[in-house]
């Protein structure tokens, strides 16, 4: 037989060989996407305690949801007349108060009432608030309520582009505060549209309210 | 006691017969004394026909072109597989619809490769054997001997040398 008729023959074989270079991702190593969406083979770990973001692990390593102990303290606060007080805020803090949360299910709200006890005479007073949750499960959003219950403002997206943490940020920063009493509500985004086609209506929460001036 | 003398007296009939008419054959072939009609008797490969090179050039291409299209989906399946495979530490990533699509991509080159790879190798083989039962027999060839004698003249120091032959 031709020599050189074994070089076909040999370079697709053992190119063939090398093929089965499909990719490889182990547990641990990717936090879950909207929908708890994970690689094959792996789900997202929704009832992770230790950890804030939800990570994407081995499918018998999962947990029913459930909501952190420490975000019970605030319950219930489904009525605006529920809400947590979380006191004055002053003019010119960066943190002024930090809580963590959950919202369990459809029908749970979460309310947060503050008090601008005078105005505010720095450079560009604001009243800002972040809510951080994980992306895994439903998105969250968050509305600043006047002393009547009228939506003075609602949160939009404002997770930073270099982001690494597996969450989702949102923000109100109103320039618009004048002295008086106002309540944040937390509630599922159903505008939002990635609850798992209904299996995750829920996530857990970290809230960030700050009064910026500048 | 008889058949024997009859076989014995056939024997004799048949070789003397052969012995007679030998040379008579041989003139009859244009046989080693026949004069001026000696032939050059060789052996050679003998050549495949146009049907069976043009099958077996196609297979070539064939192995060649899906082995050159299994070759590229197979880089392009490692390059996009390297992208997010991962194992051991966290990536700190989301996996999100863009690395999921990265994935499926990666998969389908994958598959792509394997597939064309395959059929590479099984072109590859068709190819071996193709040439293989394609392989011409070996052609007895007879050439005439050169029966015109062609002087030749070379010049050498100091004169020339002439040259002739004859066949006979």
């Amino acid at each position: 037989m031709h020599r050189s008729l074994f070089i076909p023959l040999v370079i697709p074989l053992v190119a063939l060989a090398l093929v089965s270079c499909k990719p490889e991702i182990s547990r641990n190593t990717y936090f879950c996407g909207p929908d708890s969406l994970c690689p094959p083979n792996l789900a997202c770990q929704l009832g992770d305690n230790e950890s804030f973001a939800y990570n994407c692990v081995l499918p018998r390593e999962v947990d029913a949801f459930s909501c952190p102990e420490f975000t019970a303290d605030t319950e219930p606060d489904n009525e605006p007349e529920q809400a947590r007080d979380m006191g004055e805020i002053g003019c010119g803090e960066q943190v002024q108060f930090q809580n963590w949360g959950c919202i369990a299910d459809d029908s749970d709200v979460d309310h947060f009432l503050f008090v601008r006890p005078s105005e505010c005479n720095g450079a560009n007073p604001r009243a800002k608030a972040t809510l951080r949750f994980p992306l895994g499960a439903a998105p969250l959003v968050m509305e600043l309520l006047d002393e009547t219950g009228q939506v003075l403002s609602t949160s939009e997206v404002c997770t930073g582009e270099q982001d690494s943490t597996g969450t989702e940020q949102v923000c109100i920063d109103n320039a618009d505060v004048t002295p008086g009493t106002y309540r944040l509500r937390i509630s599922l985004d159903e505008a939002a549209n990635a609850d798992c086609d209904g299996d995750c209506r829920f996530n857990h929460y970290l809230l960030v309210i700050a009064s910026p001036v500048t | 006691m008889r058949h024997k003398s009859i076989s014995v007296l056939i024997a004799g009939a048949v070789l003397a017969f052969s012995i007679v008419t030998l040379p008579l054959t041989a003139q009859a072939d244009g046989g080693y004394f026949s004069k001026g009609e000696k032939q050059l008797v060789f052996k050679e490969a003998g050549s495949r026909s146009r049907t069976e090179r043009i099958t077996l050039l196609s297979l070539v291409g064939a192995t060649l072109l899906t082995g050159a299209v299994g070759t590229y989906y197979l880089f392009d399946s490692q390059s996009l597989s390297d992208e997010i495979s991962a194992s051991g530490m966290h990536t700190l990533k989301t996996w999100d619809q863009g690395l999921e699509d990265t994935r499926l991509d990666a998969v389908r080159s994958s598959n792509i490769a394997t597939v064309s790879l395959g059929m590479s190798g099984a072109f590859a083989a068709a190819t071996i054997i193709t040439y293989m039962i394609t392989q011409p027999d070996m052609e007895v060839g007879y050439q005439d001997w050169q029966t015109k004698a062609i002087p030749s003249i070379a010049p050498t120091q100091g004169g020339l040398v002439m040259s002739q032959g004859w066949s006979f």
